[in-house]
């Protein structure tokens, strides 16, 4: 429940079933009263707010269980059997060296034959499905563009064969797209781009630069106007990755980008994470960052950029907390080595198993076991307001902090202004159709 | 008191992964929660 009090008026948001309603002053004191005594039940007074309370599920029967709500949509998320997410990784090995990646460049390739049992199991596992998403990472995949182009192709074979959607996305530096490189790419059906420009020209080429030193940002910025003026239908994932040095020029990155393609470029904004000192979390005060990330999505907004969900991937029916979580999703390493969680090394600790010769998946008992059978939720989630909308939190840190509940991922962004940026900005979606 | 957003049914809530699901609800479940990209964190475990 918030107030807005330039209005007089409070916003009531149900976390679980989404349900937004705008309440006058009396009208929050009825609420307030109501809720406040669950021992007579309102609807025997015919009374109007408990009516709207009760039709959007506010209050409930006693006997709904609505954790088991949430744990069955966990459990369907978990095991979708529509879909089949793959990301490939053709070479860990990357041109940049981004100032905080956790990745080892090693020198890398996929051989033939890792190519010849990826295809092999991509044609048993794909004619499963209805959709398969395919995700290419790296390192930087484009240093390895042939291997992509080829492997494009066969997949795209299998799909077509067995009447299978298959939408492909590659996240990439930006820094080789060339025109002839774009070309290639979109040859292979692939047109959704995730590229990263950490801020204004002067910050970005101090996070993310060349393995020489060299700076990126202005090939990369013209790469991006290039890759989304080649086709309409392109759509870039223009990512911000931000700590206390470049947070305040994300406003200056965003006037840069012409009009014309501003609708095809969805922004994200990430907190550097981990334990170093440039971390975003340690650096920057809570409240400051969530109130300055509303605001700059906001300015992304009005700017004609795509934004999805704003402050954070939070949304009534959220079924999983993260892609790793779908049992119907794998990281294929250059070597065959498949892992869950693309934040890794990839050095074969927290490998789950491997592709083998004939295309089997070979699962590795330890790990594969740990990852699919840890709990859903741990103790202390099953009494968040906000477990609706995070769905537990990440997998990985939980297995490394052996379930103690000491992760929150709704941390850094400060979960009750994160709440009421949700309501607000559903209410203020609601006020901006009515105005329409 | 007026209501700005319905609550969800279940059933609203898991059509993208019922058995029936066509491919064209499936697509618009993922363009519509941004899950076409990797959605990987950026960060250093330095400890420096």
């Amino acid at each position: 429940m918030f107030d807005i009090p330039e209005e007089s008026k409070t916003i009531l948001y149900n976390t679980l079933y989404g349900s937004l309603i705008l309440l006058e002053k009396s009208e929050k004191e009825e609420a307030l009263k109501i809720f406040g005594n669950a021992q007579n039940p309102c609807f025997l007074d015919n009374n109007d707010v408990c009516t709207v309370l009760l039709d959007q599920k506010f209050i409930v029967n006693d006997e709904i269980d609505e954790f088991a709500i949430i744990n069955n949509r966990k459990s369907m998320g978990i095991s979708d059997p529509n879909r089949l997410d793959v990301i490939l990784i053709p070479t860990l090995d990357c041109n940049f060296t981004c100032k905080y990646c956790y990745e080892d460049h090693v020198p890398s390739q996929m051989s033939d034959n890792t190519e010849n049992s990826l295809v092999k199991w991509l044609e048993n596992e794909i004619p499963k499905f209805k959709f398969v998403l395919i995700h290419w990472f790296g390192g930087e995949p484009l240093l390895k563009l042939n291997k992509v182009l080829s492997i494009s192709k066969k997949i795209q074979h299998i799909a077509d064969k067995h009447d299978v959607t298959l939408s492909n996305q590659i996240t990439t530096n930006g820094y080789l797209l060339s025109k002839n490189c774009i070309k290639k790419l979109t040859d292979s059906g692939i047109f959704n781009y995730q590229i990263t420009l950490d801020g204004s020209k002067r910050h970005h080429d101090t996070l993310r630069v060349l393995k020489s030193g060299k700076p990126t940002f202005d090939i990369i910025f013209k790469n991006i106007v290039t890759l989304a003026e080649f086709n309409e239908n392109i759509k870039i994932s223009l990512r911000v990755n931000f700590n206390h040095t470049n947070f305040e020029s994300i406003t200056e990155l965003l006037t840069l980008f012409p009009d014309n393609i501003r609708k095809q470029l969805r922004v994200v904004f990430e907190p550097i994470f981990g334990n170093c000192t440039i971390n975003a979390v340690d650096n920057i005060d809570n409240e400051a960052l969530s109130q300055s990330l509303a605001g700059y999505y906001l300015i992304a907004q009005k700017s004609g950029y795509d934004i999805v969900f704003g402050l954070s991937h939070t949304y009534t029916g959220k079924l999983v907390n993260c892609y790793a979580e779908r049992i119907n999703q794998y990281i294929v390493n250059y070597n065959g080595d498949i892992y869950k969680c693309s934040v890794n090394k990839f050095t074969g600790g927290d490998r789950v198993g491997y592709i083998d010769a004939v295309g089997e998946f070979i699962k590795e008992p330890g790990t594969y076991t740990k990852w699919i059978q840890l709990d859903h939720f741990e103790e202390k989630c099953l009494k968040c307001q906000y477990l609706p909308l995070c769905m537990g939190g990440c997998k990985k840190m939980r297995i490394e902090n052996q379930s103690t509940g000491s992760i929150c991922n709704l941390v850094p962004t400060n979960t009750s202004f994160l709440l009421k940026q949700i309501a607000v900005s559903g209410l203020n979606n609601h006020l901006i159709k009515e105005v329409q | 008191m007026k209501v700005i957003k319905p609550a969800k049914t279940e059933k609203e809530i898991l059509v993208s992964v019922s058995q029936e699901a066509d491919k064209r609800v499936i697509q618009q479940s993922i363009t519509e929660k941004a899950e076409a990209n990797v959605d990987h964190l950026c960060g250093c475990n330095c400890k420096c």
